[in-house]
Parts: structure tokens; sequence; C-alpha cells
């Protein structure tokens, strides 16, 4: 069930499998178009090379880490307004200040389930107009 | 014998006639036969009784010829003469000389006119003479002679009037009396006997000997006489006036005149006696002085001498005492001896205060000996006084060679005096003694001359050696008799290396010195220079002459005065130089005299004062130019100038510009009075105003310096270029605890502070700094004076050392603080890493945990909530994954458990005897399987052995392993697995050809929190505990694991595990723990 008109294209940058093919499956379901990217590096070419309205983003992912891609993004300035949410093992309140600092929109704390993921992106995209 | 004659006389006569007759018969040949045959037989028995005579008898003609004779005559003929030519010959035939002898007419008168000459002849004179006693008478009408032989008669005869006349002579030239006597009654005697018996000659010959001796004596001598005695013997005879004396009698019987009589020897023994007596005595005295003899002849000690001498006289038993006291010629006490007393005798003498005794000085003058005695005045001190209260004694001078050398004196019991043999004795021993010390003397003073001439020689021999001549001889020809001076060195010849040799052959080569040889040989006196070997010579000639003027050499000495031309040489120059300095030097220049007028002012001088050439101020002396203040100074200074020629004293002092500042003089002065060019001080002068000031300028910069150096924190040590230490800051004592003293002049090697084997490295790279220009750094430990060990860092430089040369500045920094700051800050690092990793662990393993954990919970949530959207396949997937998921966070629990089993020592392993094998095997199946890209390798031998060991365990070993293998290699290269064993243990191998482990890592790969980061692994999962897992497990087994590789190419672990029997587990035997997998 999703609309036309709000399919948005989503990039998750996820090294676990599984995890892959949960997040995208869900977004499938809601409706939108799924980008997969395994590394971060592989992630940022996929950002400029499409029109991307959200970033999935795992923080230990091999390569160019998480933090860095989120730097990268920041410093571009064509990706510096696509909103990301970030989400990974680590819990503590530095980490999410951090990435708050870098424009992160959401932190997730995984395991996290089906039902928060989807609330999240759908407040993310809502937020970020259409 | 007369009737004998007559018979013999008539029978010859006999025989004549009828010899007379017989020859007429013959000639008228009518005589008968039978009165031919009787004269035959008469005359054979005249013959016969003619033959058996004893004596010679010969038979004559009227003519002297030889009608015959007898053997006896024959004997008188030279031997061998036959009979036939004596018979018949005339007498004058073997006697020609008889004709000229009055015998001759007295035979020619018996045969004339008969009667008889009888004399005697001396047959043969000389020794073998024989008298004969002669007899011719007439016989017939010849001669008839008969001819005795007397010689023993006169022999005897002679001998008797010799002895006779001998006898007389001895006994009227014997002192002794000779009494020949008969029957008591003197016959003979001499002067002599008369003498001792105060008797007239006359007086005594034909009286009764018993008169001249007393009754015993006179008794004694029948004795004596009856005995047969005629060995001396003593008795007493009186002398005319009645007094008696003794006499020494001698007698035997002898023939006096033919006559058996007595003859006695007397002898006035009155001095014999009086001598005996004196004999002893003297005996003793001679037999001191023959043992003082001996002491003089071998004792060469003074006072050995004299204290021997001293012994001697005593020993002798003689005399009581002696002394011996040794003066010098002024008459002070030079040393002394005695012998017989037992003390005082020092105290004596001392108490004369350095002067001799009054004995001595009495006989000092005085020729032979003084007796003196207790009662004399000179003896009333003397030591025998209180010793013996009363002697004799006997002080004569030991006089010898013209001087005194003191007094001998000898005591004698009282009443014992000396008589003028023994006086004389001790003189001639006072003699001896002064000759033995003449001759002591007399070595000695020869000792002292000949040490005198060697030390003499030496000098001399030190002075030909030393100077620079040679001394030369040369004989009229020119040979060269004598060369000795060490200047023969400078010709490179050695002492008498030339002797022998000609001078002009020598010489040949220097044709002026042959020329003033030949003068010299001439004759010639005369000095004259030459230049032989380079060098010049002035050479002295002269000629030696004998008696008459001839010339018999030449001896000379040869100065080398090179050095000196050389320095007079010098001289010139020096002084040419030094006018040329004088007028061309930019310095001052001024003579002064020595009362501190100026002699000379050189050009310079007006320049560097200000004044124009003309506009000096007319000033007199040095004084006049140099400030007052400064003129005690310059006195001082002047003064010892003058005093020490030749030495050069700078000075400095303030002069008066023409612009009226005070200038800042240096002057260097020189005494050089001595030359005659110069006559005076020589003064250099040069105005140091500026340099004062500079000089001031740089002493206090070094002043700041100094105090920078001292001040700074660090420690400043210079070195010159040997490595000695020059100077030292204060901080020294802060940082090493030794006072800069301590360093300073010490050789760096000897610093106490620095660890000798670290030393060699120091001064190697202080050599560097000080051979580079680069600054050198350096860190280095050391210790401070009381032992602490502290950390430095210390910088070289290479700087000029003051005064020139090259040196090195070290600073010394102690870092032993910041040392010590670094290392807690590594040591926080360290914990700092650790929390890190710890951090980086727990995000780890929090990831790790996490992932299962949000597949589980994505796949369980979206099963939960969107069904319906997944396809069965899709369903079906989503369980088996969830699944998978549960089982892997299982895994990683166990994981973590095992963690911390390890960590608290509680991870048991279950060993039992297994197969590693199948274990392999097993493991190598499942994990191709799960990586199929990869190849897989096993390589087992047949022949393992079962070891005990935790088969589960094991296997998570190997599983770890493969997984590793497989993680860090790419797909499609081979992992190995292999098995080995040997005599103690089995080993086993997993290879893989990935990436390797750098070395440095290959130990920290076992750490449990380690993990290689590489870009490429940063993806793989896992926490990194698997190795130290692995690890925990193999070494609770008594294993080894360790890991070896190459970068790039990849790398093996290996394990091992121990053979052994089947045992127990290590520790407490089988935990509690479960086994989920099984």
């Amino acid at each position: 069930m999703g609309k036309e008109t709000d399919r948005k294209t989503i990039l998750i940058i996820e090294d676990e499998p599984s995890i892959m093919t949960f997040a995208s499956k869900l977004l499938e379901i809601m409706g939108h178009r799924v980008l997969r990217a395994e590394e971060g590096e592989e992630g940022l070419r996929m950002l400029k090379e499409s029109r991307v309205d959200l970033v999935l983003l795992d923080l230990m992912i091999p390569g160019l880490d998480g933090w860095a891609v989120l730097e990268r993004m920041k410093a571009d300035p064509r990706l510096a307004m696509v909103p990301v949410i970030v989400f990974t093992a680590f819990a503590e309140q530095s980490k999410v200040d951090a990435a708050k600092e870098l424009g992160v929109a959401e932190y997730l704390i995984k395991p996290l389930s089906a039902a928060k993921l989807r609330e999240t992106v759908e407040s993310v995209l809502a937020r970020s107009g259409g | 014998m007369k009737s004998r004659e007559k018979t013999k006389e008539q029978l010859l006569e006999d025989l004549a006639s009828l010899r007379r007759k017989l020859t007429a018969v013959r000639k008228a040949e009518a005589v008968s036969r039978r009165r031919e045959e009787a004269l035959r037989a008469e005359n054979e028995r005249l013959t016969g009784f003619m033959r058996s005579a004893t004596e010679a008898l010969v038979i004559l003609d009227e003519e002297l010829n030889i009608l015959d004779f007898n053997e006896i005559a024959l004997g008188y003929l030279p031997p061998g003469t036959p009979r036939e030519e004596v018979i018949g010959k005339n007498v004058l035939d073997f006697v020609p000389y008889l004709r000229d002898t009055p015998r001759y007419e007295r035979y020619r008168g018996i045969i004339r006119n008969g009667g008889v000459y009888q004399e005697d002849v001396v047959l043969f004179p000389g020794p073998e003479q024989r008298y004969l006693s002669i007899r011719a008478f007439r016989a017939g009408k010849g001669l008839g002679i008969v001819a005795t032989d007397v010689t023993e008669r006169k022999r005897a005869e002679e001998a008797l009037r010799e002895s006779e006349e001998k006898y007389h002579r001895l006994a009227e030239i014997a002192e002794e009396g000779i009494a020949i006597h008969d029957q008591g009654v003197i016959i003979e005697a001499n002067e002599a006997l008369a003498r001792m018996f105060g008797y007239e000659l006359s007086e005594m010959i034909g009286t009764y000997a018993a008169r001249y001796a007393t009754p015993e004596t006179w008794e004694l001598i029948l004795k004596k006489i009856a005995a047969g005695y005629t060995e001396p013997y003593e008795g007493r005879g009186v002398k005319k006036d009645g007094s008696t004396f003794w006499v020494e009698l001698r007698g035997k019987p002898v023939l006096y005149k033919g006559k058996p009589v007595r003859v006695t020897v007397f002898r006035d023994i009155t001095e014999r006696k009086r001598a005996e007596e004196k004999i002893t005595r003297l005996n003793s005295a001679l037999w001191a002085i023959r043992n003082v003899n001996q002491l003089l002849a071998r004792e060469k000690d003074r006072d050995a001498l004299i204290r021997g001498v001293c012994a001697k006289l005593v020993e002798s038993g003689r005399y009581r005492g002696a002394w011996i006291v040794l003066m010098d010629e002024a008459g002070a006490l030079l040393g002394a001896a005695e012998a017989g007393y037992p003390g005082g005798f020092r105290e004596f003498l001392e108490s004369f205060g350095g002067r001799v005794p009054p004995c001595v000085t009495a006989v000092r003058h005085r020729e032979g000996v003084l007796t003196v005695s207790h009662r004399h005045e000179i003896c009333r001190l003397c030591p025998g006084v209180s010793r013996w209260g009363e002697f004799e004694a006997s002080c004569v001078r030991l006089e010898g060679a013209g001087r005194v050398y003191g007094a001998l004196c000898v005591y004698s019991p009282p009443g014992m005096i000396l008589d003028e043999e023994e006086q004389s004795l001790l003189s001639e021993l006072a003699g001896d003694v002064a000759l033995g010390l003449h001759t002591i003397a007399v070595e000695e003073e020869k000792g002292r001359a000949v040490r005198a001439m060697q030390l003499a020689d030496e000098r001399l021999h030190a002075v030909i050696e030393a100077a620079p001549a040679i001394l030369w001889a040369l004989d009229p020809d020119g040979t060269i008799t004598f060369s000795e001076g060490r200047a023969l060195e400078a010709l490179g010849l050695k002492g008498g290396e030339l002797v022998g040799r000609s001078v002009f052959e020598v010489y040949k080569n220097a044709p002026e010195a042959m020329h003033f040889l030949r003068r010299a040989l001439k004759g010639e006196e005369f000095t004259a220079e030459t230049v032989v070997g380079d060098r010049v010579w002035s050479n002295r000639y002269v000629p030696r002459r004998d008696g008459e003027g001839n010339i018999t050499g030449v001896i000379g000495v040869s100065v080398d005065i090179t050095e000196r031309r050389r320095a007079e040489e010098a001289v010139r120059e020096s002084e040419a130089r030094f006018r040329a300095l004088v007028e061309n030097s930019a310095d001052g220049l001024a003579v002064i005299r020595p009362d501190g007028t100026i002699a000379y002012l050189g050009p310079s001088n007006d320049r560097i004062l200000g004044y124009g050439p003309g506009e000096n101020a007319p000033a007199r002396t040095i004084f006049d130019y140099i400030h007052p203040d400064d003129h005690p100074r310059l006195r001082d200074t002047f003064a010892r100038v003058l005093a020490e020629p030749g030495s050069v004293i700078v000075s400095d002092y303030r002069c008066l510009h023409k612009d009226g500042t005070w200038r800042t003089i240096e002057t260097t002065s020189q005494n050089m009075s001595h030359i005659p060019s110069v006559g005076g001080v020589v003064v250099n002068f040069r105005d140091i105003t500026e340099r004062r000031r500079a000089e001031e300028a740089l002493r206090q910069r070094e002043e700041q310096l100094r105090m920078i150096f001292e001040n700074v924190n660090d420690v400043i040590i210079r070195v010159d270029e040997r490595g000695v230490v020059t100077d030292c800051n204060r901080r020294l004592k802060d940082v090493f605890g030794y006072e800069p003293e301590e360093v300073i002049g010490k050789r760096f090697n000897d610093f106490p502070f620095v660890d000798p084997s670290f030393m060699a490295n120091l001064i190697e790279e202080f050599s560097k700094a000080i051979a580079t220009r680069r600054t050198v750094l350096l860190t280095f430990e050391a210790r401070r004076k009381d032992g602490r060990p502290i950390f430095l860092e210390a910088s070289t430089s290479r700087i000029s050392a003051p005064g020139g040369g090259e040196g090195a500045l070290t600073l010394i920094r102690d870092t032993t603080e910041r040392r010590r700051a670094e290392e807690r800050e590594r040591e926080a690092e360290k914990l700092r890493e650790l929390d890190r990793m710890r951090t980086e662990l727990l995000a780890n393993v929090s990831h790790e945990l996490r992932t299962p954990l949000t597949t589980i919970k994505g796949y369980a949530s979206m099963l939960a909530d969107y069904i319906e959207n997944l396809k069965p396949e899709e369903r079906r997937e989503y369980l088996a994954t969830i699944e998978r998921s549960a089982d892997r966070l299982n895994e990683l629990v166990e994981s973590l458990l095992d963690m911390s089993r390890l960590e608290s020592g509680m991870l048991r392993m279950n060993r039992k005897p297994n197969d590693i094998g199948p274990v392999l095997r097993q493991a190598v199946e499942e994990v191709r399987v799960r990586s199929p890209k990869h190849m897989f390798v096993l390589s087992i031998p047949s022949d393992l052995p079962i070891v005990s060991f935790d088969a589960r365990r094991i296997r998570q070993v190997v599983d770890n392993l493969l997984d590793n293998a497989v993680k860090y290699s790419r797909e499609g290269t081979t992992v190995t697995v292999g098995v080995s064993r040997s005599d103690s243990e089995l080993s086993v191998l997993v290879s893989d050809q990935g990436i390797g482990i750098p070395a440095h890592e290959l130990e920290r790969v076992f750490d449990r929190m380690y993990r290689i980061k590489t870009p490429q692994t940063a993806r793989t999962s896992g926490m990194g505990l698997g190795l130290a897992i692995a690890k925990g497990i193999v070494e609770a087994h008594g294993g080894r694991i360790w890991m070896e590789s190459t970068e790039g190419r990849g790398s093996t672990c290996f394990f091992t595990l121990p053979l052994g029997t089947e045992e127990a587990d290590h520790g407490k035997g089988n935990g509690p723990e479960d086994d989920p997998h099984h």
C-alpha cells in the first residue's frame, strides 16, 4: 500500500545482509524504492549518482565508516540536505549528540522492530517535506 | 939413629968402593969371578937394603951423576919415569936450578972434603908441598943423600906454632881474662885478666890461682875440674882491692907449648848480670813494643791504633797503665786512649776544656822521656793518683816526620824508674807510634789527594769532554800523538781516533790548516782561526822543545767557536734589525738610561702621544710623561727591569696626550744595557686605550655570559679538543651532585657518573660534534654522586676554545622528571589504550550481539506485522534466519562466557584419549561447506597416536583457526591443515594464504582484545576473542600455540598437544561446565 506520490528513494547503507534484507523489505512494503550499499564509499557514490530522499545509515560499516559518511555528506552542499537516519548498536548519549551535530535526523538503536523503523522513516520523510 | 946412619954411611961407603972396585975389576977384566959374585951379592944386599929403606936414598958420584937410588927416591920424580932413564944422568938434569944454590957448593965441598950437610927443603911449593930433611954425606968418592919426608912433622909443628900464636893473639885481644895454669899456678895470663882483677899482669904470673877466687868459688872450680866440666859456670872473683864480683868461668885442658895444662877463661859478668836483669825488664818492654809494632803495621784507624798501643803496653805486664793523647798542631785535643784505668780518664781530659793536659804540653817540645811521678806538680790531677796513689810515670812525645802528634805516658810502680835503655825503647816506641800516626795521616792525606786528583781528573775530563775543544799533540813530523775532546764529535770523530795518522793526511783538504801546522812544526807559537768541517775553530799552536832547543812536537788546543761566531753574527744581525725596527716601527720606541733619562726616542713616539714632529715637549725622564699616580709603580717596574737584564717586563701607564687626555700606554721593557750599541733599557710602547675599552667591554660581556653560564638551568660543560673539561657551571652540583672542581681538568672519559659501557658511545658522539659543525643531541643515563640514577639529555656543539683551539660546549639537561612524566604518560596512555580497547571491545561485543538480535527482532517484527506482505518462501527464509541468528547469538554468548571462564581460571578441559584425525576432518568438512570458495587441504599421517584431549574444545580451536584462515584470505586461496608428531607432542597447523600478520603483531594476535584492523577486515564479524580462547584451551592442555606469518603471503597458526599417558585434567578435575552442543 503506498501512494505513488509518496514513493521515495531511500538508500540503505548496511553491511549485515540480514538486516539489509529486513530493512529493505520493510521499505519496499512501505512503497519506497530502495538503494542498497554495503559500505560507505559505495553509499556516497550512490548518493551522488541518484537523487536520494533518505539515507538509512549503519554506523558500523567497513571502509569509510558511518561517521565519515555523515561528515562527507554535511560537507557536500548537494548532500547536506538529505536527511539521514542512523542506526547502530552504540547507545551512548555522546554519540547521539554527535550525530545530531552532523545533521542526523534520527538515531535508532539496534535491535529495532519493524514498527519502530517504519515510524521513524515516515516521521523523517514527513519532516523533510513530502 | 946416629948409629944406624953411621952404619948406613959405612955401608954406602963400602958400596961405593966396591963399585969402584967392581968397575976396576971390570976394566981390568981379570977379577976373579968369586969376588965379582960376592961383590954382586953384596951389591944386591945393599941394593935390597936400599930398596927397603923408608927414606929416599940416592948415590951420586963425584960428578953428581946418579949412580943409584931407591924406590922412594924415584917417587920424587915424575910418575912413570923408568929407572934406566935416571941412572947415569946428572942430577942437574932433574934439578937444573941446583947449580945456582949454595947447596950445590956445599955438596961439592962434601965430596971433596967429607962432612955432612943437613938441611930442610920444600918440595913442590904450594898446597901439595912436602918438607924433606936432606942429609948429604960423602959416600966413597961421591955423594950419598938421605932424604926424609918430614912433611907431617913440619905441618904439626906449624900448626902448633899457629895455634900457639893464635892463642896468644886471642888471649891478648880478648876481653875475657884468660889464664893458663898448671896445678893451680898461673903460668900465663892476658892483660884482660889482670885488668879484670885489678892487678898488673906480672903480678899474677906464677901466683896461685886460688887467690883470685872466693873460697866457695875455688871449691866449685876444683869440683868442675875434677868432673871434667867444660861448660861455663858462674862464680865470684876477688879483686886486688878485695871486692868481689861476678864472674863466668870456663876451663878445659889444653896443650900449651907442648905441655898439658888448663886454660880458664874468665868473664866479668857484673854487667851481664845487670844486663840480664835489665833484659828481663826490657823483655817485657820489647814484647810490648813488638806487639805495638805489629799493631802499627796493620792498624789503619787512628783511634784503634792508639787504643791498641795502650792496651798492649799494659798487657805486657810491665806497666800498670798507659795513655796516649793526640793533639793537633795548635795544641788542641784531637783524641785519646788509655788502658789500665778503670775510669776518670775521660773526665780528666774534659777538665781541660778541649786543650791537652799539662803533661802532654810538657813533653811536646822535649826530646826524650820525661819522668814524673805522683809527687810531680803536673801529675796532681792525673787519675793515676786516685787509682794508684803512688806511681812513677814516663811521658814521651809522639814525634815523627817532623810533627808532634801527641804524647804517650806509661805508669810503673813507685821506685821503678825506667832506665836509659827502657826510656830509649819507650822513645823508640813513641817514635814508631808517631810514624804510625803519620802513616795513617799520610794515607788519609794520600787518600784525599788521590780523591782530589781523581776529582780533578774527572773534572778535567769533564771540562775536556764538555768543552767544545780538541786537545791535540803532534810529533815533529806531524804524526798525531794525542787527540781528545768533545769537539771531535763535530768532525765525526772519536777521541784517540786520529792518533798515529799524519796530520797532513787528515787535513789534506784544509790547506789553511796545513799551512798553520807547518808553521807550528817549524817552531812558531801563535793563535789562528781555521775552518774545518764547516766549523770555525780558534787554534793555539805551541811547539815543544827539548833541552837543546830542538822541536819535539807541537801541542795545541782547537776550540770550536762556530757557535760563538754565529752568536756574534746573530748579534750583529740583531743590531741591524733593531735599527731597522726602530726606524720603521709603528710602536713607539725609546731607550732609557739606567738613571731614567731618555737616551733615544723613536719617531713613532710623537704620533702616539699626539705631537707633531718636533713638537715633543722637552721631557727629560720617563716620569715626565707618565701620570703621577702611576709613578710608584713605574719606579718599581723600572727597578725590576734594571735588576733582571734580558728579561722582558710588560706594564702599562697613563700618559698625557697632547690633546689633554690620558691615554693608557702599554710598555714592553727589556734591559739591554749590556749590549754596547744599546746601552740602556729598550721600551716599546703603544696606545692601548681603545684596546682597554674593548677589553673592558669584553670583560663585562664575559661577566654576563658567566652569569648566564652559572644561572642557566642546564649544566654547561666546556671541553677542549683533547676532551679535558675546561669549564663547568654550578648546576653540575644540582644535577650530578659533583662540584665543578671535581671535573674541571679531568678528561671526559674519567667522568665518574657515566656508565663506562655507555661512555664509549658518548665519546663517539662528542667527537662527532667536535669534528662536524653540527649540534649533536644525545640522551643517556647516568648516576649522581649519591648513586641515584638520572636521565639526561645532552646537546653538544663545537666551539672555539678560549685561547685558540677547538673545543665543545655541552648542555646537559636533567630529564629525569620529564622522563618520568613521559613514562607516566605512557603508562597512562597504555591504560587509556586499554580503556579504548575495552571500550572498543564492548562496542564490538555489543555490536556483535546486537546484530543477530536486530535480525531476530527485525524479522520477527516483520513476520508479526507484515506477514501478508511476505511470500511464503520469504516467510520461511525469515524464520530460518531468525533461528540462525539465535544460534549465532548463542555462539557469541558462549564465546563471551568462555572468555570469562578463561579469565577467572575456570576453563575446564574434559580430556579423554582421542584421535585428532577425525576431529580435524570434520572441522574441515564443515568449513568447506561454509566457505565453498576456498580450497582446503588436509594432511593427516596415518600413524597418529591417541592423545588425551578435550575433543569439543580442540574442535573449537580448530574451528576458530579455520574461520580466521578463511576470513583473512581471499577466495580461491588454499587453506591447509596438517598434523605431525614428535617424541613429546602432536603438532597441528592451520595455514592460509591470506594477508599475513605483521611481525610485531604475531604475539599480540592472541590478546583477547586484539583485532587486526585493516580495511578489508573491518567488515568481518567476530569479537576477536577466538584466538585468545584458543590459546587458553591449548595452554590448558599443556600445549603451546603460536602464529607464524609473512605479510602478504599468508599465515600459519600452530598448536601442540603434549603426548602422554591418559591423565586427568589440570587443576581440580572436571568442572561443572555443560556441553550444550553435544
